[in-house]
C-alpha cells in the first residue's frame, strides 16, 4: 500500500484515504473470519464446562443450552461420591509423575551421550531412534501389548510406565540441544576434574533446562492423555487411569442415561492439570530460551 | 612447578593431516612461552595435546618428571583458559572459580578462602555473587583466568584468552596476565595468532607454521635473527620489506644489488655471515626492516640509498610509515606472503602480484613523525647495512655461517 503512494506522487492523497479505508475492511474481515473460528474451536469447550454444571433432565432438555439453569453442582459430587473417579486421578497421577521424571532424566542421558560421547555404531542407533519417531503409535500396541504379556507386566503398573519411560522425540530433541553447547565448556569441566557423569549432571544439565522444561510439558501432557496404551497394557478397573475411566463413561458402559453433566464434569476437571502447566511454563520456557546460551 | 617437554610430538587425524610434525621443544620452570603462528599452523593443537584433550599420535609429552600422554585431563595438573571463557552459564562466579576445588574434594573453609584470594588478585570480589550474563568481556575473562589460578596447578595453558576482547582490553589484560604469571611463576604456555601478543608476553616464543617449528627464541633475538623467510616476515609490523637482491665480489669485499641500487657490504657484515661466499652470483632475498630506512640527508647520489616515490604515509604520533614505491624486485614467495597475511588470503594476493611487472616494490620506511614527507615526493632511502638480512630464496632460510 505505502508502495502505491510512492509512485503516484501527486494522486497520493487520495489514494492514501481510499487504501486507508480498503485496510480497515480487509482488518474487519480477517477478525471476523478469525472470532468466527476461534468461537467453532472453544464452543466445545464452553459445552463442556457449562453442561457440567447443569441437572441431567435440563442437559437432556436443552444441550446447548449456554447457560445452566439451574445451576448444579451435582455432577461433580456423583463423581466424587459415586464413580472410580479418585482411584482414576491417583492412578493418573502415579503414572504420569513417574514417567514424566524419568523420562526427562532418560531422554536427556541418551541424548548427552549421542551428542558426546564417542562409542562404535553411535550413528546406527541414532538413526534407529529417528526411524521410530517415523513409525505410527497404533502399528506397535498389539507388539507391545505381546511384549508387555511376555514380560510378566501385564495389568500391572510397571507395564504402564516401563514401555513410556523413553521417547524418540525426547531423545532427539535433547541430543541436537546438547550439540549446541560449546564444546569448550565441557572441556574446561574436564580439566577441572570432573567424571563424564559430572560434567552432565553439574554442567550441561543445568544448561539444557529450556529443552528439559519441553521434555518435561511434553511428556506430562503426553502421558496425562494417553489412553491407547493403557488399554493394552491393562485390563482391571482398579487400575484405570482418568483416560481410561472418562472414555469408559462417555461410552456409556458405565450408567443409564446420557449422563452428559457427569461425563463433561470429568472432563472438565481432567483437563486442569495440563493446562495449569502450560500457563506456568509458558513464560517460563521462553524466559529460559533467552541468554542460557551466553558465554 | 614444573616444566614441559616435548619429544617429537605429531598429531595425525585419520585422513592422514599432519596437524603437528615433530614437535620438539622444552618449557622451563616458571616460563612463558608463547606458541604462534597464523591459523591452522598448530598452535592450539599442541596445546591442546599439553592438556590432554587431544590424543597424541607420536611422541612423548613431560610435565615435569611424568610422562603425561596417557594421563587424564585432570591428572595433569593443568589449568586452562579458553578462547570463549567457556564459563558455566549457570554457577556465580564463586561458583565458577570454586568448580575445579569443588571437583577435588577441597575442605569448604580452604576452597573460600583461595576463591577470595583468587578474586582479589583478579579485582572480582565485588562480583563473586554474580552470574557471567552480568558481567562485562573484561570480566569474564577475568573469571576464567581465576579459573585456572585457583587451582595452583603446575601448569597454565592459554587458549588465545584475550582474542575475544576490544583492543584496548586487550592491553590492558595483556599486561594483567604478564603480571599474575610473574607473580606466580607458574609454567605457562599461551597460545595467540597475535605477534604483538606474542612479543610483549613471551619469554621465549615459538613460531609454528603448518605444524611444524620455525623458531624458537626469545622475542628479541626472533626479531633481530629470524631463522628464515616466514618468520621474518611473520615478527614485526609492519612486516620485513622482502626484496630480490644479488650479491657480487668487490675486491676484497661483497657488493649487495637490489634494483639498480648497490650496497657495499661493510666487512664485518661478511665475515659474521661466511655462508654469503656461496650465494655470489645467485638471486636472493633481502630483508630490511622499516626502521633500518631513513630519510637520507646526503643526496650523494646513487650509491646506498634507494629512491622512490611516496605512494602514502601513515602518522601514528610516535612514528610516520612512508610506503614508497621503488624500483627493485619484490620476493613473492609463498614464505612471505604466508608469513604477512592469513593462507588463503595469500594465494589471491600471489596471483595479484604476479600479474604485475614484478619490477617495482613498495618498501615501508618507519621514519622520524617530524620528517617532511608528502604523497608523490621523490624520497631517498638510506639504507642501514648492518641491519640487513639475507636469505636463501631455494631453501628460505637465512644466509648465516
Amino acid at each position: 500500500m505505502s508502495a502505491s503512494t510512492g509512485v503516484s506522487g501527486p494522486r497520493s492523497l487520495p489514494t492514501t484515504a481510499q487504501s486507508e479505508r480498503r485496510q480497515r475492511i480487509a482488518r474487519t474481515l480477517t477478525y471476523s473470519f478469525l472470532i468466527a473460528v476461534a468461537i467453532v474451536y472453544i464452543f466445545p469447550f464452553v459445552i463442556a464446562v457449562v453442561t457440567s454444571f447443569k441437572t441431567e433432565p435440563n442437559a437432556t432438555a436443552d444441550p446447548l443450552g449456554l447457560w445452566p439453569s439451574p445451576v448444579s453442582t451435582t455432577a461433580f459430587h456423583d463423581l466424587y461420591t459415586g464413580q472410580d473417579f479418585l482411584r482414576w486421578v491417583k492412578n493418573s497421577v502415579i503414572v504420569t509423575l513417574s514417567v514424566t521424571f524419568l523420562r526427562v532424566f532418560l531422554d536427556s542421558l541418551a541424548g548427552y551421550a549421542l551428542a558426546r560421547l564417542q562409542f562404535r555404531g553411535r550413528g546406527l542407533v541414532f538413526a534407529a531412534i529417528v526411524a521410530v519417531m517415523a513409525v505410527p503409535g497404533v502399528v506397535l500396541l498389539i507388539p507391545k501389548f505381546l511384549m508387555i504379556r511376555q514380560l510378566g507386566m501385564y495389568d500391572h503398573y510397571s507395564g504402564m510406565i516401563v514401555p513410556l519411560l523413553v521417547d524418540a522425540a525426547g531423545v532427539f530433541i535433547m541430543k541436537n540441544f546438547f550439540e549446541s553447547i560449546p564444546v569448550s565448556v565441557e572441556e574446561s569441566a574436564r580439566i577441572d576434574g570432573a567424571s563424564i557423569f559430572r560434567i552432565y549432571w553439574s554442567i550441561v544439565l543445568p544448561m539444557a533446562r529450556p529443552a528439559l522444561v519441553t521434555i518435561f510439558i511434553l511428556s506430562f501432557q503426553g502421558s496425562w492423555n494417553e489412553l491407547a496404551h493403557f488399554i493394552i497394557s491393562a485390563q482391571s478397573s482398579s487400575l484405570n487411569t482418568l483416560t481410561k475411566g472418562v472414555a469408559q463413561l462417555a461410552s456409556g458402559q458405565l450408567g443409564s442415561g446420557n449422563r452428559y453433566p457427569l461425563k463433561l464434569a470429568a472432563s472438565c476437571l481432567m483437563t486442569i492439570p495440563v493446562a495449569a502447566l502450560f500457563f506456568i511454563f509458558q513464560r517460563r520456557i521462553m524466559n529460559v530460551q533467552s541468554g542460557a546460551l551466553k558465554e | 612447578m614444573a616444566g614441559i617437554t616435548l619429544s617429537d610430538v605429531s598429531k595425525i587425524y585419520d585422513d592422514g593431516t599432519r596437524a603437528v610434525s615433530d614437535l620438539n621443544l622444552d618449557v622451563q620452570d616458571g616460563e612463558l612461552v608463547v606458541f604462534v603462528g597464523p591459523s591452522g599452523c598448530g598452535k592450539s593443537t599442541a596445546l591442546r595435546m599439553i592438556a590432554g584433550l587431544e590424543e597424541i599420535s607420536e611422541g612423548e609429552i613431560k610435565i615435569g618428571d611424568r610422562i603425561v600422554n596417557n594421563l587424564r585431563p585432570r591428572d595433569r595438573d593443568v589449568a586452562m583458559v579458553f578462547q570463549n571463557y567457556a564459563l558455566y552459564p549457570h554457577m556465580t562466579v564463586a561458583e565458577n572459580i570454586g568448580f575445579a576445588l569443588r571437583m577435588r574434594k577441597v575442605p569448604k573453609d580452604e576452597a573460600r578462602r583461595r576463591i577470595e584470594e583468587t578474586a582479589k588478585i583478579l579485582g572480582l570480589q565485588e562480583h563473586l555473587r554474580r552470574k557471567p550474563r552480568q558481567l562485562s568481556g573484561g570480566q569474564r575473562q577475568r573469571v576464567a583466568m581465576g579459573r585456572a589460578i585457583v587451582r595452583e596447578p603446575h601448569v597454565f595453558l592459554m587458549d588465545e584468552p584475550l582474542s575475544n576482547l576490544d583492543a584496548k582490553l586487550r592491553v590492558q589484560m595483556r599486561a594483567e596476565i604478564s603480571r599474575i604469571q610473574r607473580q606466580l611463576r607458574v609454567t605457562t604456555v599461551y597460545v595467540t595468532h597475535d605477534q604483538v601478543e606474542a612479543m610483549t608476553m613471551g619469554d621465549r616464543v615459538a613460531v609454528l607454521r603448518r605444524g611444524v617449528l620455525q623458531q624458537f627464541e626469545a622475542p628479541q633475538r626472533l626479531y633481530e635473527q629470524p631463522a628464515n623467510l616466514f618468520v621474518a616476515s611473520f615478527i614485526g609490523s609492519p612486516a620485513m620489506n622482502m626484496l630480490d637482491g644479488r650479491l657480487e665480489r668487490n675486491g676484497d669485499g661483497m657488493v649487495c644489488k637490489i634494483g639498480s641500487a648497490s650496497f657495499v657490504l661493510p666487512a664485518e657484515i661478511v665475515k659474521d655471515r661466511p655462508a654469503l661466499a656461496n650465494h655470489v652470483g645467485k638471486p636472493i632475498a633481502v630483508g630490511i626492516r622499516p626502521e633500518a630506512l631513513d630519510q637520507s640527508e646526503s643526496q650523494n647520489g646513487d650509491t646506498g640509498v634507494l629512491r622512490g616515490r611516496v605512494q602514502g604515509i601513515e602518522a601514528l604520533g610516535s612514528e610516520l610509515l612512508a610506503y614508497v614505491d621503488i624500483e627493485a624486485k619484490p620476493v613473492l614467495v609463498e614464505d612471505v606472503l604466508e608469513g604477512i597475511v592469513d593462507m588463503e588470503a595469500a594465494k589471491d594476493i600471489a596471483e595479484i602480484k604476479g600479474d604485475a611487472d614484478g619490477a617495482r616494490a613498495t618498501v615501508v620506511a618507519r621514519l622520524d613523525p617530524s620528517a617532511r614527507v608528502h604523497p608523490d615526493d621523490v624520497l631517498e632511502l638510506a639504507v642501514d647495512l648492518r641491519r640487513l638480512h639475507f636469505f636463501d630464496l631455494d631453501s628460505g632460510r637465512t644466509i648465516r655461517a
